[in-house]
């Protein structure tokens, strides 16, 4: 029953596929009365007063529907759903705000849904980039310039759980942190929750990045280049069979020796692959190939150094209607990631994780619930071998297996209450074989099997409170577990990431969250939101920077506990020539143990993005990008002492400097701030468009600060800094067809 | 609803101004109190320092105005300021911070040590000093031969000294000390042992050995507490045996000959 008038339900799918059209906006012409439909292809409006209007259901790509409904009382409810037809044109590139139905059908207010227009606009470092843009969000914070990794409310990067069509990507950053792995055009449906995740997705304490591949759409294309990269791509439809491939290669490698006697020693490609078969209108079966690689290779240098890391995804989705409200899917898949490390002859480190996987899940929706019912199993492989004799040589080599089954239910008695619950239950089980080794001659003298197997209960519940039509607070509370955990020293500014699944010299690392929130929608679509957290880290590891590397496999983490909160704050325009949002983040994070405590690397008190653009005509465009952050945390020199010693040889007393480091994370670097700027211009051509873009990163060429290193070879030491990116002007061309 | 959001805007604001301090460096003691132990009485130092900012300009050696005492049985050994050197001439300065006495350390007994310094604040410590010790074998002047090693493979030999964690073992080209310095550095570093001997000459092989040469041969047996300061038990780091600060309290005995060496 509806409080203040009529309402208006249905859903919308696709005619020919039946799939859920999310996004679709659905409005009554001539008024303010309008939302999008949910993920789930469900929608609703609420509180319309009783007359004749016509319903319009517009979503790109599809022929719109316009249908005369009539309400002849203010307590009715009238059912309308849309089976809307793709159209073969290429639709005017509207805003389609997605906001009202995450307003009225999202729990908790800390969902995001990535427009792929947004990430086209925004300023970036020669290439746009989704991390990029995940990091002007509210509750992420950064380390530096130079690696795209995310810091989601007071949990390091492992605690992020990134999906590619289902499947995790341990590594989805290229070398300096300029691009992630992955290209705009070749994903759709981007939502990255930066808290309260339901319970369909597991294994992670902090956040989810959650990337769909794009469904190809007819004939298309596009090539573009930068300062940095070539990136192409096609696409297209034949019949129930559609294709895209997307690929991208950065060239300095190959160009540079053609013209300079200079090997340039680096080089990443990313491919991007999506085959789809609509077999039946009931039946849609989709396969994603995704493989990038990195390599950096010293090796003709004075200290020969190696870096190589990559990923490679294989996985197959079925999307089968089973029957009004039902709706089956499933995944099967297998996620690769592989990592080196050499240096010199010194030290050789690998890391290599192979994950199979298997998802599936049953979606029932009907017009006051949604349930979700699912189950996931996993097998993985992992080693993490670091050869560095004779000083440490360790090979932490095993597998380990994962079981979850989860519950969702999504329920909307009324317009006034929303809530949503679910129950995960997991069970991880690893496997690893110790080598024990006699301490003097590093010779095996036996092998210490490692098994244990961990139960997992997960309980989250999500509610929201209408205030008013467009106010709302939510609450949400919720336990994770996470199995595996990333070694990851202080700074996080080493080039890859070396994972490793939790075998049992450790526990699952747990956490709690709470999150309270309030949500103001503007009838553009625009939005403010404040969202203040806790999360409580029961049981958390820390890279242990006091590593014995004798002992590696015993120590190589610190246990302990941890607290994370603050409060979020996000004020977002979405409509109008001038589009863009406002993000401000208030966070403190700490580790603690029984030994010790401290802020960790990336405990940025301040964090405030601004980012416009706007929209002057005739294909113009101009954006920019302001960001200030408060100085972040390091371990810095504090101090030094003689340290005196006899010298038998000379038979005197001698004396070097030792150095005084500073307690863990207890000096702080300046604050961070930068503004960068671009513009873009269009020319539409019968073939197709032509795009050139200019950005300048760092107008005013601030000297944020990476790290501080002191001189010594001065007295007294002089500290010097390195900085990030300085004032850097790029151009970029694009061509589409 | 808009009140509340004003007002929750305003919390948040005075939340974010806590105030997190950088760590501000502060002095530590830094005391270097390794006794020379032999039959006889040596002239002992006592070197007393504190830590000093990164950044700052360290101009002075040390800290002048300290007490500082050793004492244990029936001894007591109180260290004088040497600044000014009452036996030097007056123009002639010791660094600063360097404190020295005459003393005669026994293996049996506890010795102490207490400094008070200019500040007033008391560092104490406490160590057993290691017993005097004696090279055996080879006899001064003997000429040793490498090859001859794997037959008779501990060569250097000497008498089992008490309160001593480690022996370091150095064999050195006997020259004058201005050209030790163009020698390969592979001679100031030191073997070591647990034992009383040492199978020592052929690991030097590996070294730009000049045969046909005089060396010293140097045997310094390390109380606990120096073998701690210097790391050697904690790689990378160094531990005090002080009541706070930086620094030891600890003792060697060394005793050396000359060689002659011959492949």
């Amino acid at each position: 029953m509806t409080l203040w008038g009529a309402a208006i339900t249905g859903s919308v799918a696709d005619k020919e596929t039946r799939e859920a059209i999310a996004g679709c906006s659905v409005y009554l012409e001539g008024t303010e009365f309008g939302t999008s439909a949910a993920s789930n292809g469900y929608y609703r409006l609420d509180r319309v007063p009783r007359g004749s209007y016509t319903l319009v259901f517009s979503m790109i790509g599809y022929k719109e529907i316009n249908r005369r409904v009539a309400l002849e009382n203010e307590a009715s409810v009238l059912y309308e759903n849309a089976r809307l037809e793709r159209v073969p044109i290429q639709m005017p590139a509207v805003e389609v705000s997605s906001r009202r139905i995450e307003f009225e059908q999202e729990v908790t207010a800390s969902a995001f849904r990535i427009d792929k227009e947004a990430l086209k606009y925004t300023p970036a470092m020669v290439e746009r980039d989704l991390f990029r843009t995940l990091m002007t969000l509210p509750g992420v914070t950064f380390v530096s310039d130079f690696t795209s990794a995310l810091y989601v409310r007071g949990g390091s990067p492992d605690q992020n759980l990134v999906l590619l069509d289902n499947m995790v990507l341990y590594n989805p950053f290229h070398f300096g942190g300029f691009l992630s792995t992955f290209m705009i055009d070749a994903v759709d449906n981007v939502e990255f929750l930066t808290g309260g995740f339901p319970v369909r997705y597991g294994n992670r304490l902090s956040a989810v990045l959650d990337v769909e591949s794009v469904d190809p759409e007819p004939l298309g294309g596009y090539l573009s280049t930068s300062l940095l990269a070539t990136e192409g791509a096609v696409w297209g439809r034949l019949g129930k069979f559609g294709g895209m491939l997307t690929a991208r290669r950065t060239y300095f490698d190959k160009v540079i020796p053609i013209f300079m006697d200079f090997e340039f020693p680096y080089y990443f490609y990313d491919i991007h692959g999506v085959l789809s078969w609509r077999a039946t209108s009931k039946t849609r079966l989709e396969a994603t190939f995704f493989n990038t690689k990195d390599k950096l290779d010293l090796a003709e240098e004075s200290i020969p150094i190696g870096v190589g890391w990559g990923n490679q995804l294989v996985t197959l989705r079925l999307i089968q209607e089973l029957g009004d409200p039902w709706i089956a899917k499933a995944w099967v898949g297998w996620s690769r990631y592989t990592a080196d490390f050499s240096f010199s002859d010194l030290m050789d480190a690998e890391n290599g994780i192979d994950d199979f996987s298997a998802r599936t899940m049953f979606i029932r929706t009907a017009e006051v619930s949604t349930v979700e019912l699912g189950a996931q199993a996993s097998y993985l492989k992992f080693i993490y071998k670091v050869d560095a004799e004779p000083f440490a040589s360790y090979d932490i080599d095993g597998r380990s297996e994962y079981g979850a089954a989860f519950f969702s239910w999504k329920w909307k008695p009324d317009p006034l209450f929303l809530l949503q619950t679910g129950v995960r239950f997991s069970v991880y089980h690893a496997f690893y074989p110790d080598t024990l080794r006699d301490s003097l001659t590093g010779e095996t003298i036996g092998i210490d099997s490692l098994e244990k197997t961990w139960f997992e209960p997960e309980v989250r519940v999500s509610a929201k409170y209408f205030v008013t039509a467009d106010d709302a607070i939510n609450l949400s509370v919720g336990n994770y577990y996470q199995n595996l955990a990333m070694v990851l020293p202080e700074g996080g500014r080493i080039p890859t990431n070396f994972w490793i699944p939790l075998y049992a010299r450790y526990e699952p690392q747990h956490a709690l969250q709470f999150i309270l929130g309030y949500e103001h929608l503007f009838s553009d679509g625009s939005r403010v939101r404040v969202e203040p957290y806790y999360k409580h880290y029961t049981y958390l590891l820390a890279f242990n920077d006091m590593l014995d590397i004798a002992d590696a496999t015993r120590n190589i983490f610190s246990a302990g506990a941890g607290r994370a909160y603050g409060a979020d704050f996000s004020i977002e325009k979405a409509s109008g020539n001038l589009t863009g949002w406002i993000s401000y983040s208030l966070a403190f994070s700490r580790f603690i143990s029984d030994t010790l405590e401290f802020y960790t690397n990336f405990d940025r008190r301040h964090n405030l993005n601004v980012l416009g653009t706007y929209d002057l005509g005739k294909n113009w465009r101009v954006n920019a990008q302001f960001t200030f952050a408060s100085g972040m945390p390091y371990a810095g020199t504090l101090g030094r002492y003689r340290m005196w010693y006899w010298n038998p040889i000379y038979q005197d007393w001698y004396y070097h400097w030792m150095i005084i480091e500073a307690d863990r994370n207890s000096l702080r670097f300046p604050a961070y701030h930068r503004l960068d700027v671009g513009a873009s211009k269009a020319w539409e051509f019968k073939w197709g468009t032509l795009t050139v873009r200019a950005d300048i990163i760092n107008l005013y060429n601030h000297k944020n600060v990476m790290l501080y290193y002191y001189d010594l070879s001065n007295e007294p030491p002089v500290r010097r800094s390195v900085s990030m990116i300085p004032f850097f002007p790029s151009v970029g061309v694009e061509v589409r067809f | 609803m808009r009140r509340l959001l004003l007002l929750s805007l305003v919390l948040l604001f005075f939340a974010g101004c806590e105030s997190v301090e950088d760590q501000v460096f502060e002095p530590e003691p830094n005391i270097f109190a390794l006794m020379r132990i032999d039959d006889t009485s040596i002239y002992q130092w006592v070197t007393v320092d504190q830590s000093y900012d990164i950044q700052d300009t360290v101009n002075i050696w040390g800290l002048r105005d300290a007490y500082v005492k050793v004492w244990g049985g029936e001894d007591t050994f109180t260290f004088e300021d040497s600044f000014y050197m009452a036996d030097s001439a007056k123009w002639f300065k010791q660094p600063e911070g360097y404190y020295g006495e005459w003393g005669n350390f026994n293996d049996t007994t506890l010795y102490h040590l207490e400094v008070i310094l200019p500040w007033d604040d008391t560092v104490t410590a406490e160590a057993y000093m290691p017993t005097p010790i004696r090279i055996h074998t080879p006899a001064d002047s003997d000429t040793v031969s490498i090859s001859a090693e794997p037959y008779d493979p501990h060569v250097v030999t000497w008498n089992l000294c008490k309160n001593t964690a480690l022996y370091l073992i150095y064999c050195i080209p006997d020259v004058d000390t201005s050209e030790l310095e163009n020698i390969s550095p592979i001679f100031s570093m030191p073997s070591f042992t647990m034992d009383t001997s040492y199978t020592f000459f052929l690991e030097r092989m590996i070294a730009p050995w000049i045969y046909d040469k005089y060396y010293v041969l140097r045997v310094i047996a390390v109380s606990p507490e120096y073998v701690d300061y210097m790391g050697a038990e904690v790689p990378g780091g160094s531990v005090s045996n002080l009541s706070s600060g930086y620094g030891m309290f600890g003792g060697i005995a060394e005793d050396s000959i000359r060689v002659f060496i011959v492949p």
